[in-house]
């Protein structure tokens, strides 16, 4: 009886208290009729969120069920064109319906600007569109501001103070490291953005197993197929002037083509436009394969800013580029270019020695006509995917290069004439292969060069020295050079868990022969020469070599170890001298590395290394050579051996969201080296070089640090920064040792803002302070200063007006030099509706026809003045596409 | 972050206007590629709240270009000539909703074929308690699960109309912003605003010979088999075929598209 009463009452409790809400009922117009689609919220009455909601459907019902426990809900509904209404009520099931009368709406209109900056993954994205002003026509001109990306004079572009290691169009490489055709002459209207590939790795193979600290840059091109290029002609007077420009390019998926045909004669420097700015071998000597001069004309110092104010030539460069993508992945680029350019130049030069005892003075007034010939062609073979890589490069470069100087020294005059060429092939060949699950490495690079030259001075000078008579009409020194270089490696990388490891073995062989002798004029040849006057040198170096390196990579932390060990053997003989060199070193060279991202922003470097070294041929000659006409070098000198201990820190600060990238570097370093160089100078200003074997040491600091911020509503970039450089070395100076240190300081800072539609500015500032001290006698300091300032103004459609001043103070040693200013002044104009552009150019407005420089090293001091081109006029036309 | 220019307009008009929308798509075509990210423009143009369209720009650029062709206003030697007239999307798809009914109707063209089909509408939203301010609207959170993703999606209620990118509909306000979890597809509004221009209401491509009417379930089998081998369907169609020179059956050609594989749908929807 009791359980069924209980049980009767269970069954007549009431129901739970969180049994479905639903809200129903019709939204309609004032007329009864119905509105589908509008939206109806339930919102909890205290936190006004919604929890639940519902459309109304064609007929205008509409049904929500909601299960949230609150005591009353707010009803909302919604739709376009009507009234908003609202009702409170209790949470509990009920039909409503809604009557909405007919209201116009004001609905905010949102137009979001797109980030200038934007970054995913590894890749940030700088677009064009939000860093170009009116007067940009090429993407180098946007290159240049953008924040964390500098531009320097040869065009070398680095990102976060390091120069980058490709440049890609599109994703292709067509001008292989020469970059600045492209960078200078590619319309900025083809390109719809600028990306930084960070830590990019260019062998895809390798992608995931090493890594790389440097940046890419690659240019988006706006269309798949695209066609740039320029024309441009001018002539100007002051005297006779031209400039030609002629650069068709080619983008498409499969095929890019660069050609160039440059011609001038106001200074501007086409050499320049296809000099080799980031390289990727590793395989190259030492030094690379660049031209070293054995015999030469003593140089004029020449101005350190823009060409255009000081270069005095006339050149013609042509250049074909030209990349095909083939089947089966691979890639052809043939890469050509001939420079032909006849430089002049005049200035004088003061030139003090300090001796630590006392200081040796001569003046020079000089006149130099350089002749500069070259002819270079590379092919390039290349299959770069994830599973293969393969690249073999066969290079050949040729220059029939000769000078001529006129020279009148402390009021005597002088001729001087030089034969420079020199010729190389060189082939590089690497391939990566797999060996089962193993990858492979192969790589190989030989190279043939062949440097015959000669120099001619009249009247000859050392006579007493070369011919043992008072004086004489003339001396020819004949130099002839031959080199073989060959370099093997065969390595593999294996990655195991967080680790990469890349043993390696390889093996080196240089062999050199330098042989140089004396040519008399016609009357002398009674004179022996022989002896010490005549060199023929062999020089071979053998060096079998193994490498450990490894990485570590863990989320944020990329550590690197290289343990490089080699045998090093040189066998330097004059037979006809009697004398020789043989040395055999082991010599063992870590490198540590280090990288942490503290977050997506901040990364910090850290590396520490050893380093052994050993000199060159160039350094070691038994008999002698005339280096210039004023300098003959005897170097029957041990080869030279140096030991550097370096460490180097720093930080890296990257925020495209706030667009600001800084960063700061410091570098120790701790040198010794075997050799002392002592040097005599004679009461002519004549120099002997000997070596003694005495240790010495060196060291120093580098402080480097730049910062930039781009302010995106008032279009401003801001950057700014600091080069510290300090270092002690001991010399031999005269025969007594002194010790020697360089101190230097350039701050910059360097503003360019386009906030107005009418008028842009472009401010740099920028100080170089030298000091040094010999032997404790501390000399002058000397200070430059250097202000740019570009105004440029668009007053009209197709209007554009530049004016651009460089100011130069100067502070040699305690006495103020007079300031010079310079301006130039370019008018532009684009012809409405039509892809011609009319230029004119006055240069040089205020006729400043000289300039004073100077530069320090340990143990002398330069002055030299050096005359500039005079205020010129140019007009040009130019056709863009 | 964003710079945002806000325009308050306010019209009276007899009818409800129209508006269009823009969004960007942000998307990682490549599930082991995290650096190949690409980027393309869709307008969503919404006719007086009751019907809307939507499409990518580079399909509507380059389907005007189409309906250029047949009217005669452009010849068939102009559009060949200049490379400004040719549009490429990576999306050629069409899609028209009605807000009334709650029915689809989508064009999309697969290899050498038109399609003309219609997807259900099961769509269920869980509303978020989170709010947040996407491109200057407040927004509130709710998520979903379509065809083999899940979504977070950002809507403005005051902005009350019940519709988004793609597919994404039926929330009681316009979707500012809409990216699946593992953020591989992200669509983001950048501008709305009234539209006085001419809609599209239906692609000028869709030629009436062509089109076919289709499931829903073959369409998304025939996509997928075109995007895993696009090659393989052209042979079959067409005999064996080169591509600059190379035979498409060469793994090198064969494979190349392997990137393509992570599309938006990756399940047939339900």
């Amino acid at each position: 009886m009791r359980l069924g009463l209980l049980f009767i009452f269970l069954v007549w409790a009431p129901a739970p208290s969180w049994a479905q809400v639903i809200f129903s009922g019709q939204v309609q117009q004032m007329d009864g009729e119905a509105i589908p689609g509008a939206s109806i919220t339930i919102h909890d009455l205290r936190s006004s969120k919604i929890v639940a909601f519902g459309i109304s459907e064609k007929s205008g019902a509409y049904s929500i069920p909601c299960n949230e426990r609150v005591d009353s809900v707010l009803i909302r509904v919604r739709t376009l064109g009507y009234t908003l209404e609202e009702k409170r009520v209790a949470n509990i099931s009920q039909v409503t319906i809604f009557r909405l009368s007919e209201e116009s709406i004001a609905l905010r209109e949102v137009a979001v600007r797109p980030d200038p900056i934007t970054r995913h993954g590894d890749t940030l994205s700088y677009s064009v569109d939000a860093f170009k002003s009116k007067g940009d026509r090429v993407i180098s001109d946007i290159v240049g501001k953008l924040p964390g990306v500098e531009v320097r004079g040869d065009g070398q572009i680095l990102y976060q103070g390091n120069p980058i290691n490709k440049y890609y169009i599109d994703g292709l490489d067509l001008l292989g490291g020469k970059y600045k055709l492209a960078n200078d002459n590619l319309a900025v209207d083809a390109v719809t953005s600028v990306e930084v590939l960070e830590n990019h790795q260019p062998i895809r193979m390798l992608d995931s197993l090493v890594f790389s600290d440097k940046a890419a840059i690659n240019i988006r091109l706006k269309k798949k197929v695209t066609t740039s290029g320029s024309a441009q002609v001018g002539a100007g007077v002051a005297p006779m002037l031209w400039n030609a420009n002629v650069t068709p390019m080619l983008f498409t998926k499969a095929n890019q083509f660069i050609g160039s045909y440059q011609s001038n004669n106001i200074g501007a420097d086409v050499a320049g436009q296809i000099k080799m700015l980031s390289s990727m071998s590793t395989m190259g000597r030492e030094n690379d394969d660049s031209k070293t001069d054995r015999v030469q004309l003593v140089p004029i110092a020449t101005p350190s800013f823009s060409n255009t104010r000081w270069l005095n030539n006339q050149a013609h460069l042509g250049s074909l580029n030209y990349l095909k993508k083939m089947g089966r992945d691979y890639q052809i680029r043939i890469n050509s270019s001939y420079l032909n350019d006849i430089q002049k130049q005049r200035g004088n030069t003061e030139t003090v020695y300090y001796t630590g005892v006392d200081t040796v003075a001569l003046f020079e007034e000089k006149y130099n006509r350089l002749y500069n010939e070259s002819l270079e062609v590379t092919v390039n073979l290349e299959r770069n995917t994830k599973n293969k890589y393969l690249k073999n490069v066969l290079a050949g470069k040729g220059y029939w290069d000769k000078q001529t100087g006129i020279l009148s020294r402390n009021h005597v005059p002088l001729e001087q004439m030089l034969r420079n060429p020199y010729f190389t092939i060189s082939n590089t060949l690497s391939n990566i292969f797999k060996v089962g699950k193993q990858l492979m490495t192969f790589e190989s690079y030989t190279s043939l060069n062949r440097l015959p030259q000669s120099l001619a001075v009249t009247p000859g000078p050392f006579s007493n020295l070369i011919a043992h008579t008072d004086s004489l009409e003339s001396i020819k020194q004949h130099v002839n050079q031959r080199a073989f270089y060959t370099n093997n490696a065969l390595s593999f990388t294996r990655g195991v868990g967080f680790f990469t490891f890349m043993p390696k073995i390889g093996f080196q062989l240089e062999q050199q022969k330098m042989n140089s002798y004396f040519e008399l004029p016609h009357g002398e040849e009674e004179v022996v020469l022989g002896g010490e006057l005549e060199n023929d040198l062999n020089w071979l170096k053998m060096k079998p070599y193994g490498e450990l390196k490894i990485q570590w990579k863990k989320e944020s932390w990329r550590l690197g170890l290289d343990s490089p060990i080699s045998y090093n053997i040189f066998k330097i003989e004059d037979q006809a001298l009697g004398r020789n060199e043989n040395l055999n070193k082991l010599v063992f060279e870590p490198r540590f590395t280090l990288r942490y991202e503290l977050n997506s922003f901040l990364a910090v470097h850290a590396a520490m290394g050893f380093k052994n070294q050993f000199g060159e041929m160039e350094d070691i000659h038994y008999g002698y050579l005339l280096k210039n006409y004023r300098n003959i070098q005897l170097r029957d000198v041990p080869l030279q051996q140096s030991k550097v201990w370096s460490g180097s820190t720093g930080v890296q600060y990257r925020n495209p969201l706030s667009a600001i990238f800084g960063s700061v570097s410091v570098l120790g370093n701790y040198g010794s080296r075997n050799l002392m160089y002592g040097s005599t100078v004679s009461d002519e200003g004549s120099i002997a070089y000997t070596a003694q074997a005495l240790e010495n040491t060196t060291y120093g600091g580098l402080l480097t640090s730049n910062f930039g911020k781009y302010f995106a509503d008032v279009k401003t970039n801001i950057a700014a920064g600091a080069t510290v450089n300090w270092n002690t070395s001991q010399q031999l100076i005269n025969g007594a040792l002194s010790q020697v240190v360089n101190r230097s300081t350039s701050p910059f800072v360097r503003i360019n803002t386009n906030f107005n539609k009418l008028i842009d500015f472009d401010y740099s500032y920028k100080l170089n302070a030298f000091g040094n001290s010999v032997a404790g006698n501390k000399n002058k300091a000397t200070v430059q200063q250097i202000d740019n300032l570009k105004i440029s103004i668009y007053p009209f459609t197709g209007a554009y007006i530049t004016i651009q001043n460089d100011y130069y103070r100067n502070n040699f040693g305690g006495a103020t030099q007079r300031n010079q200013i310079f301006t130039d002044v370019a008018l532009r104009y684009k012809i409405a509706n039509s892809r011609i552009e009319l230029q004119l150019n006055w240069n040089n407005v205020w006729n400043t026809t000289s300039l004073s420089t100077m530069s320090t090293n340990s143990f002398s001091y330069i002055r030299s003045e050096y005359f500039l081109r005079p205020t010129q006029v140019l007009a040009s036309v130019k056709f863009g596409w | 972050m964003h710079l945002l220019f806000a325009i308050f307009l306010f019209f009276a008009v007899d009818s409800t206007p129209n508006f269009q929308v823009r969004y960007k798509l942000v998307y990682q075509p490549d599930s082991t590629n995290l650096n190949n990210i690409k980027e393309e423009a869709f307008l969503l143009s919404i006719k007086e709240n009751k019907q809307s369209y939507f499409c990518s720009e580079g399909f509507w650029k380059a389907d005007s270009i189409q309906g250029l062709r047949r009217t005669g206003l452009l010849s068939a030697a102009e559009y060949m000539g200049d490379p400004k007239y040719r549009f490429r999307t990576a999306f050629d798809k069409f899609i028209a909703k009605s807000l009334e009914t709650r029915e689809s109707r989508i064009f999309e063209k697969i290899s050498f074929d038109q399609f003309e089909f219609s997807v259900p509408n099961h769509l269920k939203w869980e509303m978020g308690m989170e709010e947040d301010t996407i491109a200057g609207y407040a927004c509130v959170k709710a998520t979903t699960s379509f065809a083999g993703r899940d979504y977070v999606a950002w809507f403005a209620p005051e902005l009350p109309i019940p519709d988004g990118p793609y597919l994404f509909w039926g929330l009681p306000g316009l979707i500012v912003k809409i990216g699946d979890t593992r953020n591989q597809y992200v669509f983001t509004l950048e501008r709305f605003g009234a539209y006085t221009g001419v809609i599209k209401e239906w692609p000028e491509y869709a030629s009436r010979r062509k089109v076919k009417e289709a499931s829903a379930q073959k369409i998304y089998e025939y996509r997928e088999e075109v995007r895993k081998d696009p090659f393989g369907v052209i042979e079959r169609r067409l005999g064996p075929s080169t591509f600059n020179g190379v035979p498409t059956s060469d793994p090198s050609i064969k494979n190349s598209k392997a990137w393509n594989n992570n599309p938006l749908e990756l399940k047939l929807i339900e």
